[in-house]
């Protein structure tokens, strides 16, 4: 467990909260660049690698050409540099449309980061600190406990089907193969959720109002100034963001 | 004292469905006793084991008519969580009972709900990882637990409730023998020395005769008889008998590997080089241990894994990308677990699906379809939903779904597992009639019972490699090798 992994939850997730709104309030491409530094900064410095990072990064370029596509056809800022019939380009376009990638990378880096600094244990202790009931809070344990499992499903249900005649290698293959692979799926998830359910509930899940968890959440002084701070500057934010309507 | 359970039940039904899925039962469960229960695919067992937890009606809406009370309270007064203070509940699939991401946490839920304080919780964890023999793995993630691991972290969480009642659903169906011995040598345990009362729909009988002291017979919905487990044990062996082998007459080289290995990404060895011949019309049992390399051999039989070393030769042609299909359709595969294949509306569209897949005219797939289901006993099912069926029914659906593309070789994976005794003999009865036909059966097992009563050749895996290849009527002569392997015991001759 890393040092950011350890820290407590609430710091992390009011911490992701500030990126995704400061991501909202910049204007500029080299204010989202801050940004994303920042965060791969402190990755570095807490986690040393980017790995995590190499599935979001190839699922935003897919996203990136989508938003510059958008903004080549439809953005009508700056002056106008080319026209074909009906097609207008202008002179903004590539501005507006790289503002829009890097602030869409910036908050979906900022969550996935939030994401895997968090343990579910940690998210639940952090959802019921909040009040929220126990029942809803453990929620997240159960669905990082089962999502793993579930993939691995998924993966034999494609083999069994492939050995009947049916493979599901490649994009074609996989949409050909939908039905055969998806309503398996759906039975076993549906068995498995009943039976997955029964046994929590012979386990006593849900008698009483409060239950015991094995840890309980810290907080640490040096942890509560820099929730502070990170709070500060979220009311900061937000405050720039009411007043920019009225002035 | 009351007992610790009497269940009355005059009728159970499922409306708007009639049929009634339990019929006059009376039946006392002593405190102390263990009890097995026995009987032919739905006959009601698993129902009844959720009546006994309250699970019928209060989480599967039923009509029940009667009245089931566990140690002298009515269940019908006792809200579903709290029958953890009377009960614990271990069904059959391990994994779906995990429900947190770690050991420790998982041990702890029960008590957890009970609101334990903590530092009670931390001792009773390491007191039960110690008496399940998982000692030192409380920090291990449960997603990489074997299925043997994740069985003794149920049962961990499961008597961490401290209830003096343990009811089991096949506990056993996706164990080792070495994970069987060590659950029922926990079960015994538990029954002798702690006194608590045991009641577990059985999956193999002469293991769980040597700790039951009573056998229920359910039949059509009912306890049709009980026997005393001598009683029943005579009567296994008058029905089931001791040898299944048919007469082999081999004939061609139908699988050729050589020299064939698979390490996977990381350098995780699944097989050593392996080299292995098959003939037409033998029936040749894999045995070996879970992690033995027997599942990574089957995937390169299968086309599903590329040898990284070595050939996998079918029918004389080296396997390859271009010509994998080709040959699948001249084998049949039936895995261990049917629902990963079943996804039609009717039993009649599943076992039809196959030779859509093959183009073959809609006139001829209906005289097969009928034929194939005939032969598994499942005619009378043709228009119902697979969903409906219990697990040895779809077991049998699937092997339907294989039988109709008639296959020369049938490579079968675990096709017993998460069957009863009496499943599992249907099932391998129908693979020796194969046989018979002149077909070859490739079965992948840690049954080693079975193997030996139906293989003509057994070859036994550990570690990855193949230790032992012999004929099935020899298997005694290498007790040594296969006691060293962990797949014979001394005590008390569990698996064999």
């Amino acid at each position: 467990m890393n040092f950011a992994e350890r820290m407590d939850p609430r710091l992390k997730f009011f911490w992701c909260v500030f990126l995704i709104l400061a991501a909202f309030s910049a204007h500029t491409v080299g204010m989202e660049l801050v940004l994303l530094t920042i965060i791969l900064l402190t990755e570095l410095c807490f986690s040393k690698s980017l790995k995590k990072y190499k599935v979001l990064l190839i699922l935003m370029l897919v996203v990136a050409s989508q938003i510059f596509v958008i903004q080549f056809f439809f953005c009508r800022e700056g002056h106008l540099i080319w026209q074909w019939g009906i097609i207008r380009v202008y002179s903004d376009f590539w501005r507006i449309a790289l503002l829009g990638t890097l602030r869409t990378i910036v908050i979906a880096m900022a969550a996935v980061q939030c994401l895997t600094w968090t343990s579910s244990k940690q998210a639940t202790l952090m959802l019921v600190s909040w009040h929220v009931p126990y029942r809803y809070a453990m929620l997240t344990g159960v669905a990082s406990r089962f999502l793993p499992l579930m993939q691995k499903e998924y993966l034999s249900i494609c083999d069994s089907q492939t050995v009947r005649g049916l493979p599901c290698d490649g994009i074609w293959n996989k949409v050909k193969t939908i039905l055969p692979t998806f309503f398996p799926f759906l039975y076993r998830a549906i068995r498995r959720s009943s039976e997955t359910a029964l046994s929590m509930e012979l386990r006593g899940f849900g008698r009483e109002k409060t239950r015991t968890f094995t840890t309980e959440l810290a907080i640490k002084p040096w942890e509560k100034i820099a929730l502070g701070v990170v709070i500060l500057l979220i009311l900061l934010l937000c405050a720039q963001r009411v007043l920019s309507y009225f002035y | 004292m009351a007992p610790a359970v009497h269940i009355q039940i005059e009728s159970l039904t499922f409306p708007p469905e009639n049929d009634v899925v339990l019929h006059d039962i009376d039946l006392t469960v002593e405190r102390g006793d263990f009890v097995a229960i026995t009987g032919p695919v739905a006959s009601g067992k698993s129902v009844l084991l959720h009546c006994i937890t309250g699970a019928i009606p209060k989480f599967n809406e039923g009509k029940l008519c009667g009245k089931v009370s566990v140690m002298g309270q009515d269940i019908a007064e006792i809200p579903l969580p709290k029958m953890s203070d009377y009960l614990g509940y271990m069904m059959q699939e391990p994994q779906n009972q995990v429900v947190s991401v770690d050991v420790y946490e998982d041990i702890a839920f029960g008590m957890g709900n009970q609101n334990v304080p903590r530092e009670e919780m931390d001792r009773k964890i390491h007191e039960l990882l110690d008496f399940v023999g998982l000692s030192g793995m409380e920090s291990r993630k449960t997603e990489e637990l074997s299925g043997g691991q994740a069985q003794r972290v149920v049962l961990a969480g499961v008597l961490a409730l401290d209830a003096p009642i343990l009811i089991l659903d096949q506990p056993t169906a996706e164990l080792d023998p070495q994970g069987r011995r060590d659950l029922y040598r926990h079960l015994a345990y538990l029954n002798k020395e702690k006194g608590v009362t045991v009641i577990m729909v059985m999956d193999r009988t002469e293991e769980v005769m040597a700790c039951a002291n009573r056998v229920l017979f359910m039949e059509n919905g009912t306890v049709a008889k009980e026997y005393a487990p001598e009683e029943f044990m005579v009567l296994q062996k008058k029905i089931h008998g001791s040898n299944h082998t048919v007469p082999s007459r081999t004939g061609e080289v139908v699988v050729q590997v050589s020299g064939a290995g698979y390490t996977y990404k990381g350098g995780f060895v699944g097989c050593e080089p392996l080299d292995l011949t098959i003939r037409q019309g033998e029936f040749v049992s894999v045995i070996g241990l879970n992690g033995s390399g027997k599942t990574t051999l089957m995937k390169m039989l299968e086309g599903l894994l590329v040898p990284t070393v070595g050939t996998v030769e079918l029918f004389g042609q080296k396997v390859t990308k271009k010509n994998i299909n080709e040959l699948r359709k001249r084998i049949g595969f039936l895995f261990q677990n049917p629902d990963f294949q079943i996804f039609a509306s009717t039993v009649a569209e599943e076992v039809a699906f196959t030779l859509k897949l093959r183009k073959i005219p809609e006139d001829k797939i209906k005289a097969k379809v009928e034929a194939a289901l005939s032969q598994s006993g499942l005619l009378p099912y043709l228009q119902e939903h697979p969903q409906k069926l219990s697990r040895g029914q779809r077991q049998m659906l699937a092997l339907a779904s294989v039988l109709v593309g008639e296959p020369d070789i049938i490579i079968a994976d675990e096709p017993t597992s998460g069957l009863d005794e009496a499943q599992s003999y249907m099932i391998m009865d129908a693979l020796s009639d194969l046989v018979k036909q002149g077909k070859t059966v490739l079965l992948v097992t840690h049954d080693l019972s079975m193997a030996r009563q139906y293989a003509h050749r057994i070859v036994s895996m550990h570690r990855h490699e193949i230790v032992l290849d012999i004929p099935g009527t020899e298997m005694m002569n290498h007790r040594e090798t296969l006691e060293r392997i962990g797949l014979m015991f001394q005590e008390g001759g569990l698996s064999v």
